[in-house]
């Protein structure tokens, strides 16, 4: 279980925006801390409830940085980094809401050049992409699935993925070979099967 | 396409920006001529995309379980909560859904808390539900919402049989007909009677509702395993105990444990 530390206290946007783009979990639990209350009283004043307001903070701080880790959001100068999430889970839920055939009471605001709620509604496809690649993975043998983890996931290095194996870093590389192979054909089965 | 390790090595590099800038124009070159390495290039790009995603779904997760837990410690539920508005009880949905997981016989044990923080936090992380959500909050007309809040404090009561009563007697409209086959399932269920239960979260698999949906879902597994279905609710378990956005996801695992 997380133990409740201080959070650190970034002087600038710019540099939450580094240590987010460095996947800092310091800097995520502040993001976090700091956005998600805001956001789920806006949410619970407009049609929502705290599991819908969870659901769409989980999918607007992924889509949030992922933009941000492929360069696709960049900080402006004057930007809020909490008012650009605020504004990327309120579309996701305005997204959900029209895919529900629900009308909001609440449209969007205009006050934070973000992505519309259409890109945002597109971003939401990769979450389709995720569970196809989650399943796949939990198919695969364990040291197979592990290995593929710890360097594409966690993004550990060959050499520390072998220190971890017990093995040489070569073994490791043909063995990341063999079994992203593995992957691809319980992925593309899965996709075949689901018709994508 | 059987990828050699070399063409897998090179498609590594390219989409990792490794290549000089003549390697990668030799790259897009072959892309241009062959579709089907080019398809094999965008095989790699979309699955590198799920797994970076994948990582970035963990790092918000713990960046969730930090704040549940501040939060448990600050025990300050004002600061999440609008004034005004009660807290609706994820606690007394907690305590129903746990006697369907008692009644289920699968430990009650496993689900319980050794100290607030604790159960706070796998409350608010996996657990995040309560009777409320998935309600229908529109086109409904006074009588029938206070009929189903009538029905919804009977089952809170641990009524079922009431609350079976009661729901069977509201119309059925657009508005109330997947949360009314939802909430008589749930009630069947806790009543000891998965035959009921199934066909009804069947029925209300089809809400448009999202939120409905995943209820639904999980508590027709539990209907499955209850009714001795585990063939059946193994591929639901299998599927929520994988989804770490799933807020059922470590019941479901802990489901899973007992009856694999």
């Amino acid at each position: 279980m997380a133990v409740a530390r201080p959070l650190p206290v970034y002087a600038t946007d710019q540099e939450l925006y580094d240590a987010l783009a460095r996947r800092d979990d310091r800097a995520y639990a502040f993001l976090y801390t700091d956005t998600f209350p805001l956001f789920q009283n806006w949410m619970l004043r407009n049609s929502g409830t705290e599991m819908d307001a969870e659901d769409a903070f989980h999918k607007g701080m992924i889509s949030l940085m992922q933009n941000l880790e492929t360069g696709k959001y960049t900080l402006q100068p004057g930007t809020r980094i909490r008012s650009v999430l605020f504004e990327y889970a309120k579309c996701v839920w305005i997204s959900e809401l029209r895919s529900s055939r629900v009308r909001t009471r609440s449209p969007m605001t205009d006050e934070i050049d973000i992505q519309s709620v259409d890109d945002v509604s597109r971003d939401l496809e990769r979450f389709e992409l995720v569970q196809m690649v989650r399943n796949s993975l939990q198919q695969l043998k364990d040291d197979c699935r592990k290995l593929i983890e710890w360097f594409y996931v966690e993004e550990l290095s060959l050499r520390e993925i072998a220190q971890k194996m017990g093995l040489k870093e070569s073994s490791v590389k043909s063995k990341r070979y063999a079994c992203a192979e593995k992957l691809k054909a319980i992925y593309q089965q899965a996709e075949k099967q689901s018709g994508v | 396409m059987k990828l050699t390790e070399e063409q897998y090595e090179l498609i590594e590099a390219y989409l990792g920006n490794e290549l000089s800038a003549a390697d990668r124009a030799s790259v897009e070159a072959d892309m241009a001529a062959d579709a089907e390495f080019r398809a094999e290039v965008d095989y790699q790009r979309s699955v590198r995309t799920g797994l970076r995603m994948l990582g970035i779904e963990q790092a918000v997760n713990r960046a969730k379980a930090q704040y549940v837990a501040s939060q448990a410690a600050n025990a300050s539920p004002t600061l999440v909560r609008p004034l005004g508005q009660p807290d609706r009880s994820r606690w007394q949905y907690w305590a129903a859904a746990a006697s369907v997981v008692l009644l289920l016989g699968v430990g009650y044990g496993a689900y319980h808390y050794n100290s607030r923080q604790s159960y706070t936090a796998s409350l608010l992380s996996a657990q995040s539900d309560d009777l409320l959500k998935g309600f229908p909050r529109e086109g409904l007309s006074a009588s029938t919402r206070d009929q189903l809040m009538t029905a919804l404090e009977a089952y809170r009561a641990g009524n079922y049989d009431k609350v079976i009563d009661n729901v069977k007697a509201l119309p059925e409209t657009r508005q109330t007909v997947y949360y009314k086959d939802y909430l008589l399932g749930l009630s069947y269920l806790a009543n000891r009677e998965p035959v009921q239960a199934i066909p009804l979260l069947q029925s209300a698999l089809a809400t448009p509702s999202p939120v409905l949906r995943q209820k639904a879902e999980w508590i027709l597994a539990l209907a499955y395993v209850k009714n001795g279905q585990n063939e059946k609710a193994l591929p639901i378990l299998t599927r929520v105990s994988t989804n770490k956005a799933n807020p059922y996801q470590k019941l479901a695992q802990q489901v899973l444990q007992k009856i694999r």
